[in-house]
C-alpha cells in the first residue's frame, strides 16, 4: 500500500478541531448505522478530527458485527441518500468479483487435473513388473545377456521382472516408478548416471535427415545402434558432451524406438564413452550408466560403457505402474493417464541431463522425468508455479548437481530448480 | 434530559399523530409512564435532533426510527420506577460488564467502570436536590445495549487521559524519562507553499476519506477495525487508503506546480521528515495518537448541548 507523505499526515493531525463532541447517542447511532444523513456526515467530520472520539468508537464496536452491511440504509430521510446507490453498486461488484473468482478457481483445478499435478511433482507408486520398454523389433544379440533381451522386449504389459537385459545382473531391467517418496527403497544403481550425450545421435541424425543439432562438437564415430532403429539411420559415433550438459536433439519422428538390431548393438558398443569429468561415481567406482538420446527422440542408457544401449520409456512405467496400483492415488493417476495422448505416452526425448545417480529426461508435450537411482525408478515431474504449469516440448536440461537444474522449452520457458526438481520457478 | 430548544408545530403534530401507536409499541405504561409523559418525551427527543424547518413527514419517519421500548425503559428507570429497574437489570447487568470488560480488557479496571457506569445510571448524582439519572440523556437513537458500550467507552477514554496527565514523577523516573531541558526546536521552516497545498488537499477530501486516513496512520488502526467501524470490508480501507495516498500526491503536486515549484523540488518538500520541521508545540500537545491522549478541550459529557 502506498504511504501517505509524513508532512500530510502531520497536517491532517493538526486540523484537530476543538468543537464539542457527539454525545452518546449520536455515536451508539453512528456505529448502529441509524442516524440520519446529515448527522452521519456531521459525526464523521468530527471524527475525521478527533482522536478521542474514533478510540470511542473502537469501543463501542460490538464484537460480532455484520461488516458487510454497506446497503443498510440510513433513516429515510426526505432525501434519498448516497448509501443506497453505493450499496448496489457494492454489491454488484461483490457479485462480479465472486463470479471471477469462482471461474478462475474452477479453470485452475481443471488444468491442475489435466497436468496431472498439484505440485511441482508427481511420484507414481512402484511398479516392480514393468516390462522393458516397447521394443517391437527383435532384441539386440550384441550383448552377453542378450537371450534376455530377446525375450524381455517383447513383453509390452508382461511380467518379466528380473530378466536381465543388461550386464548388470543385479539390476532390475525394467524400469518402474518410484513410489511416491522417490528417493526409492531400491538401492542406488552402483554405477553413477551418465550422460551420453545425444550429439551422437544428432549427427547420425543429421547424416540420415536433417535438422538434429548438438551442444558439442562431436566427432564421427559409429553410431549407437539403437536409437536408429532398423538400421537405416546408424550413423557415426561422435565425442559426448560432459554429462552435465544439455544436449539438445531433433528428432522428426515421434515413434517409439525399436532395439537396434545386432549390427546395431555392435556399433553402439564402440561408442565413446563420456567425459570422465561428467561421471559421479556414488558407489563403489564401477562405470556409471551412460545415457543417451536417438536419433527418434527415445530415451537409451547404456550400463556397459556404450557397448550396448537400452531404450527407457518411463512414461509407458507411470501408465503400467497406475493400472496395477491399488492406492487410490495411482487410480486417480490412472483415470488422469488415460485421458493422455498418444504423443505423451510415448514422449519424444530431447534432452537428458544426468549428475550422479540423478537423471532428469525431457521432451515433447512438457515430458519431464526423473530418476534418483539411474533409472531404476522413475517419476513423472510437472514443473508448476504460481499456477503455471511447465508447457512446450523440453529442450534442454542442464543440472550442475543434483540440487541445482535449469529446462529450456521450445516456447521459450526457462525453468529453474535449487532443490533437485522439489520446487520450481519460473 | 433537558433540552431548551422548542418544538415545533410539525414536529407537535407528528407526536400527536403518532402517539398511541408509538406507546404500544414501547409498552411504556409497562414501565409506569403515562402516554402523555413519553409523548412528551418523544417530542423532546424529536425537537432536539431536528431542524426546525423539519416538516411533518420528515418527523413521523424520523420517529419510526427510535427505540422507543428502549426509550421508555431508560427513561421509566431515570425516573426511579422500581419495576423498570428491575428489568433493565435483568437484560441489561450482565451484559454492562462483559461491555466493561471488552473495553478495559482488566477485570479489576472492568469492575470499576461498570460499577462507576451503574451509580451514575441510578441517579447517585443530585441537581437542585433531585437525583440525576444518566438514563435520562438516552434517546432511542440507538440501541440502549449500544449507548451503555458508548457511555463505557467515552468513560474509559476519559479515564485514562486523566491518567497519563497524572502520571507520577517517580514512575516516569522508572520508566527511564528524562527530565532534561527540551530540545531547541529546529529551524527548518515549512514552506508556506507546501502547506497551502496540503491544507487545501486535506480539505477536498470527504470526511469519510479524512477520517480513514486519521484512523489508519495517525491511530494506528489495523484495516479490519477501521472497515468495522465504517461498516464495510477491510479490502475497501485498503483501496480507499491506497487511492487516497496517490489523489493527495497528485493534488499537493499539482498544487505546488500551479505556484510555481518545480517538481523535483516540490516531490522532496513532500518527502521532507516531519521531525525536521518547525513543530507547533502546543497545537501538537492537542493531539495524540493511539488513544494515548486525547483532545484537551473537555471530557466527553461536558461539552454536549444537552
Amino acid at each position: 500500500m502506498r504511504d501517505v507523505p509524513k508532512f500530510v499526515l502531520k497536517r491532517l493531525e493538526e486540523s484537530a478541531g476543538g468543537e464539542a463532541h457527539p454525545d452518546a447517542d449520536l455515536l451508539t447511532g453512528f456505529v448502529e448505522k441509524s442516524l440520519l444523513e446529515s448527522e452521519r456526515k456531521q459525526v464523521m467530520e468530527h471524527l475525521a478530527r478527533c482522536s478521542a472520539c474514533r478510540e470511542a468508537v473502537a469501543l463501542t464496536l460490538p464484537a460480532f458485527e455484520d461488516v458487510a452491511s454497506e446497503d443498510v440504509a440510513p433513516i429515510p430521510s426526505v432525501r434519498p441518500t448516497r448509501n443506497r446507490w453505493f450499496s448496489w453498486a457494492a454489491v454488484g461488484w461483490a457479485a462480479a468479483t465472486v463470479a471471477i473468482v469462482a471461474i478462475t478457481f474452477v479453470g485452475i483445478r481443471e488444468y491442475r487435473l489435466r497436468t496431472n499435478d498439484t505440485s511441482s511433482q508427481v511420484l507414481m507408486s512402484k511398479n516392480e513388473t514393468a516390462p522393458p520398454p516397447n521394443l517391437a523389433a527383435p532384441p539386440p544379440k550384441a550383448l552377453s545377456d542378450s537371450d534376455s533381451l530377446k525375450s524381455a522386449p517383447q513383453e509390452k504389459n508382461g511380467e518379466g521382472a528380473n530378466s536381465p537385459r543388461l550386464t548388470q545382473p543385479n539390476r532390475q531391467e525394467h524400469f518402474s516408478i518410484a513410489p511416491l517418496n522417490r528417493l526409492s527403497n531400491q538401492p542406488p544403481s552402483p554405477h553413477a548416471g551418465q550422460v551420453h550425450g545425444a550429439a551422437g545421435r544428432a549427427v547420425s541424425v543429421a547424416s540420415g535427415a536433417a535438422g538434429a543439432r548438438s551442444a558439442a562438437a562431436p566427432e564421427p564415430s559409429q553410431s549407437s545402434g539403437q536409437g536408429s532403429d532398423r538400421g537405416s539411420k546408424a550413423g557415426k559415433e561422435t565425442a559426448v558432451p560432459p554429462a552435465s550438459e544439455t544436449v539438445e536433439v531433433e528428432v522428426e519422428t515421434e515413434d517409439a524406438v525399436v532395439p537396434a538390431s545386432p549390427s546395431d548393438q555392435k556399433a553402439a558398443s564402440k561408442k565413446e564413452a563420456v567425459d570422465e569429468q561428467s561421471t559421479k561415481n556414488f558407489a563403489d567406482g564401477a562405470a556409471p550408466p551412460q545415457w543417451s538420446i536417438s536419433s527418434e527422440g527415445a530415451l537409451q542408457h547404456s550400463l556397459d560403457a556404450g557397448q550396448t544401449w537400452v531404450n527407457v520409456n518411463p512414461e509407458q512405467e507411470v501408465q503400467q505402474s497406475t493400472a496395477t496400483a491399488s492406492t487410490e492415488i495411482a487410480r486417480a493417476l490412472k483415470k488422469s493417464a488415460q485421458k493422455k495422448s498418444d504423443a505423451r505416452s510415448n514422449p519424444v526425448f530431447r534432452a537428458v541431463a544426468a549428475f550422479g545417480n540423478e537423471v532428469w529426461a525431457g521432451g515433447s508435450a512438457a515430458a519431464l522425468y526423473h530418476s534418483g537411482d539411474s533409472g531404476v525408478h522413475w517419476a513423472r515431474i510437472v514443473p508448476f508455479a504460481s499456477g503455471v504449469t511447465l508447457s512446450g516440448d523440453i529442450s534442454s536440461i542442464n543440472f550442475s548437481d543434483p540440487q541445482n537444474g535449469r529446462l529450456t522449452t521450445s516456447t521459450g520457458e526457462v525453468w529453474i530448480t535449487a532443490d533437485g526438481g522439489r520446487t520450481w520457478r519460473r | 434530559m433537558s433540552t431548551l430548544k422548542p418544538i415545533s408545530a410539525a414536529v407537535q403534530r407528528a407526536v400527536a399523530e403518532m402517539r398511541s401507536e408509538l406507546c404500544a409499541r414501547s409498552g411504556c405504561e409497562n414501565f409506569g409512564l403515562t402516554s402523555e409523559s413519553f409523548a412528551a418525551i418523544l417530542g423532546e427527543v424529536a425537537a432536539k435532533y431536528l431542524p426546525s424547518e423539519t416538516d411533518q413527514a420528515e418527523a413521523h419517519a424520523f420517529l419510526l426510527t427510535l427505540r422507543v421500548e428502549e426509550l421508555a425503559l431508560a427513561r421509566a428507570c431515570a425516573a426511579g420506577v422500581d419495576a423498570a429497574w428491575d428489568v433493565f437489570l435483568v437484560r441489561y447487568r450482565e451484559k454492562l460488564y462483559h461491555s466493561a470488560l471488552r473495553i478495559a480488557r482488566d477485570d479489576a479496571a472492568a469492575r470499576e467502570l461498570a460499577d462507576g457506569l451503574y451509580a451514575e445510571l441510578y441517579g447517585v448524582n443530585t441537581r437542585e436536590g433531585e437525583r440525576v439519572s444518566k438514563l435520562a440523556s438516552f434517546t432511542g437513537r440507538g440501541s440502549l445495549e449500544g449507548w451503555l458500550r458508548t457511555v463505557l467507552a467515552q468513560e474509559f477514554v476519559n479515564r485514562y487521559r486523566r491518567a497519563k496527565r497524572l502520571v507520577s514523577l517517580e514512575e516516569e523516573i522508572e520508566d527511564g524519562a528524562q527530565f532534561a531541558a527540551p530540545e531547541p526546536e529546529r529551524s527548518t521552516a515549512v514552506d508556506p507553499r507546501l502547506e497551502s497545498c496540503t491544507d487545501a488537499a486535506l480539505a477536498a477530501l470527504s470526511s469519510e476519506d479524512r477520517f480513514v486516513l486519521a484512523a489508519y496512520y495517525l491511530d494506528g488502526r489495523p484495516l479490519a477495525e477501521v472497515g468495522r467501524m465504517l461498516g464495510v470490508h477491510e479490502s475497501t480501507i485498503s483501496r480507499k487508503l491506497d487511492k487516497l495516498a496517490k489523489t493527495l500526491r497528485k493534488n499537493i503536486l499539482a498544487g505546488l506546480a500551479r505556484l510555481g515549484v518545480g517538481r523535483r523540488e516540490a516531490e522532496q518538500a513532500l518527502e521532507v521528515d516531519v521531525r525536521d520541521l518547525h513543530v507547533n508545540m502546543r497545537r501538537t500537545l492537542a493531539q495524540e495518537s493511539l488513544g494515548r491522549t486525547f483532545s484537551k478541550v473537555g471530557d466527553f459529557g461536558k461539552d454536549q448541548s444537552s
